[in-house]
């Protein structure tokens, strides 16, 4: 009854001997059938060569034989375990193993284990040679183990967001800068989760272009992030599109770096710079202390002189009225003089914001005179203006422009007072250079500026004064750059021209319009 | 000399404070003249002009002691007062030593400033006065002959004529009669007048 079931009806069993011959023989895959102690009772041609022996030589052997260490040596056991306890370790479930070929080596198989009912246990193997496979799977995981590495060790953030907005993807870069695990971070939606508040409507804007038109215009944007902390992050980000093969897209891959600190250390050498030249600029005022008192000692003793001479002069009899008008029209003159010199100084040290707005040139260095003439005045030095006809306006920080002539001209009187007394002239000169630019002149005639010094005129922290901290020129030099010019100097031949030029305040509105 | 042809000087750069000197000098009746620089004094400067100088210490071009120094290189004897501002007095010090009679400090008190102009003008007075009687000292001086001169000599050195006479060897009568030449042409009223003058023509 057995064997009725075993062999389909209508297949005489010397048939069926043939037919599983022919099946052994045919198949591609090993095939063994050994009894319960493990000698091999028929093995297939496929089997014979995969293992690497001839026709015959491993019928009779024991099984263990294909197999490399500890199975070889255990091999016995597992099937004396099987047949006592009925625990089936490998029958009827197949697994990955090792097969140990004739010469020794080894190599990767896929085994699966039947048993073959029957008085005698017997047990039928089928083994497929699965180095190839093995082979790419090995190759697949160092791959995504070396792409693992990769984003883990990647220094930007790494997030990949579905279409729904959720995160997807994120390395450990990004973990930390979240204060996140990343199993708490998977599944998330990023922007209620990770974009401040009041960043969240235009983040969703963007997010939702990307999704349904392209990542046109947004490849780069800086945006702020908030970790678990709460601590507000500033990150740039990389994004690209994510598609399937359709073209479809279906989420975003970013690649974000933390520039909080950088953008910090941008801002706090900013406020250094500032910072320098307020105090470069209140450094000046004080040198210039003693000077000022004289400045506003010049109209108040004139005043004071005219009122005692009014007095005295109506004790006198013979006094005419013209007299005194002219002494009154002097003291209201002389008030108003003093009045400015105050305004003035009170404008140049006021610690304004960097506020651009169209600048007079020649107006704001006519301002500066009070100051100019007192630093010159001091060190007799005779001061010049050239400005021979009015100059359009600029877009400049009037304070700073002023700094940057207030610092040249200083220079200029300093390096004058190595001269003759007669020798000592500065002239200050504003002009149009041509329709867009006007430039800025300070000459003196103190010689020029020696090769030597030349190269490290501009270099922050090079003096070649005996009290001076050489920031004077640099910072002048950030100024002028910042407005959008450049600051120059050359000997001519009396002495040194330093110079610059600033676009017009049109000039600079129709390049804004291009 | 007269009140008359005495003239404040002042030179100082700065126009409201020298116009208001010269307003105030004109309130008290004396004469001013300013100058905008050191250089234009210098044009305008003669040992003859007597007054005062009231000087800015600090100008473009020459300064206050700049021009000091060029008119103590001149002899010139005029007095100078000099105008300093806040913080000058170290200059105004180097000033002083160099002969300046004073200095003020702005602004100051037209008052101080009048009373050290008076000052300074008295001094350019006296010493005017000295120069001039010193000249007319040394006029008569070179108006006696070298035997009065000789004369006049010994007798200021309080010799009695006997003795005079043996030093010149000469008749004591001859020594009389010199003597009262030189008196006469010296117009010397006593014998002390004589002396004083002779210490006034020997002083440098």
């Amino acid at each position: 009854m057995n064997k009725a079931k075993e062999v389909p009806a209508g297949i005489k069993p010397e048939d069926a001997e043939k037919q599983l011959a022919a099946l052994l023989s045919a198949a591609v895959n090993a095939i063994v059938i050994i009894d319960a102690g493990g000698t091999i009772e028929i093995c297939n041609p496929a089997a014979e060569k995969l293992f690497g022996y001839a026709e015959g030589e491993l019928r009779g052997e024991n099984v263990s034989i294909l197999m490399p260490e500890p199975d070889r040596s255990k091999h016995n056991s597992y099937i004396k375990k099987y047949l006592s306890t009925g625990e089936a370790r490998i029958i009827g479930i197949g697994r990955e193993s090792e097969g140990a070929r004739k010469d020794g080596s080894r190599f990767p198989i896929d085994l699966s284990v039947g048993r073959v009912s029957g008085a005698e246990p017997r047990f039928v193997g089928i083994i497929r040679d699965i180095s190839a496979k093995k082979k790419a799977e090995e190759a697949l995981i160092r791959e995504r183990d070396r792409s693992q590495s990769y984003l883990e060790v990647a220094g930007v953030m790494l997030l990949v967001l579905d279409r729904e907005g959720n995160i997807d993807l994120i390395n450990r870069r990004g973990c930390e800068i979240l204060g996140r695990e990343e199993e708490d971070l998977l599944g998330e939606p990023w922007v209620q989760g990770f974009i401040p508040e009041d960043k969240r409507a235009e983040v969703t804007v963007i997010f939702n272009h990307i999704i349904h038109h392209g990542m046109e215009g947004y490849e780069y944007v800086e945006g702020p992030v908030v970790t678990d902390s709460g601590e507000i992050r500033l990150i740039a980000w990389q994004n690209r599109a994510l598609r399937d093969k359709s073209g479809e897209i279906i989420g975003t891959l970013s690649s974000g770096t933390d520039i909080t600190d950088q953008r910090q250390a941008d801002v706090e050498a900013e406020a250094t710079r500032q910072r320098l030249a307020q105090v470069s600029r209140v450094t000046t005022l004080g040198e210039m202390a003693a000077g000022l008192a004289h400045e506003i000692n010049q109209p108040l003793t004139a005043i004071s002189t005219f009122a005692q001479g009014c007095e005295r002069m109506l004790e006198s009899r013979n006094t005419k009225k013209e007299d005194f008008r002219e002494a009154l029209r002097q003291i209201s003159a002389q008030a108003q003089r003093a009045g400015q010199v105050v305004h003035r100084m009170r404008n140049f040290v006021r610690d304004q914001d960097n506020e651009r707005s169209e600048v007079d040139l020649q107006e704001l260095i006519n301002d500066l005179h009070v100051l100019v003439e007192l630093d010159a005045r001091r060190n007799e030095v005779s001061l010049e203006y050239d400005m021979p006809e009015p100059v359009p306006p600029v877009m400049a920080d009037a304070v700073q422009i002023q700094q940057v002539i207030l610092n040249l001209v200083r220079n200029a009187v300093d390096a004058c007072t190595e001269r003759e007394r007669t020798d000592r002239k500065i002239i200050i000169c504003c002009k149009k250079l041509d329709p867009d630019l006007v430039r800025v002149e300070v000459a003196d005639t103190a010689g020029g500026v020696s090769e030597k010094i030349t190269k490290n005129l501009f270099t922050p922290f090079f003096t070649s004064k005996e009290d001076g901290i050489g920031l004077g020129l640099a910072i002048s030099q950030t100024i002028i750059a910042a407005h959008g010019g450049t600051l120059s100097f050359r000997n001519n031949d009396s002495g040194a021209v330093f110079y610059f030029d600033l676009p017009t305040a049109v000039e600079q509105r129709s390049n804004a319009d291009e | 000399m007269s009140d008359s042809n005495r003239t404040v000087l002042i030179v100082d750069d700065d126009d409201a404070v020298r116009d208001s000197l010269g307003f105030l000098m004109k309130s008290i009746g004396i004469e001013s003249r300013g100058f905008a620089s050191a250089i234009d004094f210098l044009e305008f400067y003669d040992e003859k002009v007597a007054g005062c100088l009231v000087l800015d210490i600090r100008m473009p071009g020459m300064s206050g002691l700049e021009l000091q120094d060029r008119l103590n290189e001149m002899n010139a004897i005029l007095p100078i007062i000099f105008i300093t501002g806040h913080g000058d007095v170290p200059m105004a010090v180097e000033a002083l030593k160099k002969g300046a009679v004073d200095f003020i400090q702005k602004p100051f008190r037209d008052q101080d400033l009048i009373d050290r102009i008076n000052h300074a003008l008295e001094q350019d007075h006296d010493s005017r006065s000295m120069m001039m009687e010193r000249r007319h000292i040394l006029d008569r001086i070179d108006g006696l002959t070298s035997r009065e001169k000789e004369v006049m000599n010994l007798v200021v050195q309080g010799k009695p004529n006997k003795i005079i006479a043996a030093d010149l060897n000469v008749s004591q009568r001859t020594v009389e009669i010199h003597r009262a030449r030189v008196m006469e042409k010296m117009e010397a009223s006593s014998l002390a007048h004589l002396v004083r003058m002779a210490i006034t023509a020997a002083n440098d």
